[in-house]
């Protein structure tokens, strides 16, 4: 079964997953990528819950996701940025990038925080320090991909967090924001998270196997 | 030999046997809501302690559903 609106010569597919209940946006988009490995994939989707899978099963995939949405509506865009899948081969030039010298422009850096301090030998020193470093991140530009929190790191993105409105401002700009699940229910403050996405090791693996750079803290 | 393992994630299951959809949702009722919706990407292990489910259980389902 083939997707329907695949371009059949510019290796980009198009699928209107709409009216689709769960998993079928999921699966659709998944046989789409295994059987024509695109550089391009768009979806459109009807509800937050395929919206959300779509464009974390995209994300696993290695496509960098957008997502708009009119509120009913959502298009989950996913470029390769490399426009390769292990064993199949090159899938050639996507829309909306003029060259790969456009995507050497930018690296995909994952940074890690898994505590709530930089460093050891002086505790609020090191939260200091931290909530600086959080503030400052966003001067990483469009090379920031991915911001995780792990360990007691997922308290920076609670309810009361002393960087939350800088956190949301990442995500707003694009950032990928992922909140360990394990972690937050640990603390019991799974209710209390305010921005990214609740993930769990099989994310965060593949994100580092995909990232540029990881940068642990 | 069991095709399916608490190991693997409802994705990998739905997408190999499409028949085990229809297991998954039936045990949404218990769940309280829809399991492919909110836990595609968890393990069985994890999904049913996540929903308190009968892990053993639905193992034993979805094996019906993947061996039929």
């Amino acid at each position: 079964m083939c997707p329907e609106g695949l371009g059949e010569f510019d290796m980009t597919i198009s699928i209107d997953a709409r009216g689709l209940a769960c998993p079928g946006p999921v699966l659709r988009t998944k046989e789409a990528i295994e059987t024509q490995s695109p550089g391009y994939i768009s979806i459109t989707v009807d509800n937050d819950a395929a919206a959300e899978n779509v464009s974390r099963f995209l994300t696993h995939s290695g496509f960098e996701v957008s997502v708009d949405t009119d509120g009913k509506t959502s298009v989950i865009e996913g470029n390769r940025p490399d426009g390769y899948v292990p064993g199949q081969g090159s899938t050639g030039p996507r829309p909306g990038t003029d060259s790969d010298m456009d995507l050497a422009e930018h690296q995909k850096i994952m940074v890690m925080i898994a505590s709530q301090a930089i460093g050891t030998g002086d505790d609020i020193l090191g939260e200091k320090l931290m909530l600086s470093f959080l503030t400052t991140l966003k001067e990483m530009g469009d090379d920031l991909w991915q911001l995780v929190f792990v360990n007691s790191g997922v308290k920076f993105a609670i309810e009361g967090s002393p960087v939350l409105d800088k956190i949301q401002e990442l995500e707003e700009q694009g950032v990928h924001i992922l909140v360990c699940g394990t972690c937050l229910t640990h603390f019991d403050i799974l209710d209390q998270k305010k921005v990214g996405e609740t993930t769990n090791m099989l994310d965060i693996v593949t994100a580092m196997q995909v990232a540029h750079k990881v940068i642990n803290l | 030999m069991a095709l399916i393992t608490s190991d693997m994630t409802v994705l990998d299951i739905v997408a190999k046997w499409e028949d085990t959809q229809g297991i998954f949702k039936r045990y949404d009722t218990l769940a309280g809501e829809c399991i492919c919706c909110n836990s595609l990407f968890d393990s069985l292990e994890k999904t049913a302690e996540k929903y308190s489910l009968d892990l053993d259980a639905l193992l034993n389902d979805l094996e019906m559903a993947a061996s039929s």
